[in-house]
């Protein structure tokens, strides 16, 4: 099938610097034209001040959005043509403080969301026939988000860096929405060296800590309702990653291996799709 | 087998040719997701970059494990790498 759609935008923006600089603030508008949906018109504010005595910046942002569905969500396998568009608004607000300078800084933010008949989608699995249509692309209603991420950057050393991030999500809506954990975070540390093996050699070490609390899946195994959202455990996952880059006239070659999933632990993303087990990679990088 | 080894001579010597310039020093990272350029500490949003050397370090070679773990990203994948994957925000 072919399908068109004529699209028109307008947008303008400003931003403003007050305060020595200090206070940086940046407005939006933006008018859309969707042939089929009409016209919206869209606006957007955030502003950050710095206030450099406790090397504090203060972020906060207010933002709307209008999306009507795409071609595949209307006409794909799952699609359904009688969707509607969502709109929806967001507040978030963080701070960025460096607690000792240029060594570890933490930055937590705050969100809050909410969304008038948000597209949800449930991925690219087989549609089943005679199920019902809330097991196909659909418009949940109002669902309402909020949440923190954490994020925090620590520098110890020129060749140490570790960064680590959490994510906090509530979701409050009249069904459970799909891939979404409540919890989920990482650490990362990484080491970098130089000059390991000759002058110029670089050399970098990481291993990556990522894990995903429990969410809903699609469940392809119920008999009664096949694909409707199941809780589905959480994982964790360990990778490891080296890389050897060359110096001199060998500085376009890189040697890389890393090992993903390291434990072998047996866990799936999304129910009756198993994640591969412990998976070894080695190769080598060439830069044009 | 000639033509084996005249490619990878070829493929060595382009390397070591690409090497013999100097370095170049890239500009300051920016971000344009509020659709002006400006520098990360400036920025009024809640940013978060993706360093193409860190998925290097990494040995990332797809962009769902790139951005997979960032903060307000989820990211599934049904099946095996590259098999298709379902990112959703927030």
């Amino acid at each position: 099938m072919r399908a068109n759609r004529n699209i028109v935008g307008v947008y303008g923006q400003e931003r403003i610097d007050l305060i020595d600089d200090t206070l940086s603030t940046v407005v939006g508008l933006r008018y859309s034209y969707f042939e089929g949906f009409g016209n919206h018109v869209t606006a957007s504010a955030s502003s950050a001040y710095s206030f450099q005595p406790t090397r504090t910046r203060l972020r906060v942002g207010y933002n709307e959005g209008f999306r009507p569905p795409a071609f595949d969500e209307l006409f794909g396998v799952l699609g359904t043509s009688t969707l509607q568009p969502e709109s929806s608004y967001e507040i978030d607000a963080g701070v960025t403080q460096d607690i000792v300078p240029a060594v570890v800084t933490f930055a937590p933010t705050y969100f809050f969301r909410k969304t008038q008949n948000l597209i949800e989608d449930i991925a690219e699995l087989p549609p089943v026939a005679g199920e019902p249509e809330n097991l196909f692309v659909h418009n949940v209603g109002t669902v309402t988000a909020q949440g923190v991420e954490l994020a925090l950057g620590v520098h110890p050393t020129g060749w140490l860096t570790l960064t680590s991030d959490y994510t906090y999500l509530n979701t409050l809506t009249t069904e459970a929405l799909l891939n979404r954990p409540r919890h989920r975070g990482r650490v990362i540390v990484a080491g970098q060296w130089e000059n390991v093996l000759k002058p110029a050699d670089q050399m970098s070490a990481t291993a990556m800590v990522q894990a995903v609390g429990r969410r809903a899946s699609p469940n392809p195994y119920d008999t009664a309702s096949p694909f409707a959202p199941a809780p589905l455990s959480g994982y964790a996952r360990v990778d490891l990653a080296l890389a050897y880059r060359f110096g001199g006239i060998w500085s376009a070659w890189s040697l890389t291996a890393s090992v993903r999933n390291l434990f072998n632990h047996n866990y799936s993303e999304s129910i009756g799709f198993p994640a591969p087990g412990a998976n070894a990679l080695a190769g080598f990088r060439y830069g044009f | 087998m000639w033509r084996w080894c005249a490619a990878l001579m070829w493929i060595l010597l382009r390397a070591v040719l690409a090497s013999a310039g100097e370095s170049v020093e890239l500009p300051e990272v920016v971000v344009t997701g509020a659709r002006n350029q400006t520098r990360l500490e400036d920025a009024s949003t809640s940013v978060t970059i993706v360093d193409g050397g860190e998925i290097v370090q990494r040995d990332q070679d797809n962009v769902s494990d790139a951005v997979r773990g960032t903060p307000g990203v989820d990211v599934t994948e049904y099946g095996s790498p590259g098999a298709s994957t379902f990112v959703t925000s927030r």
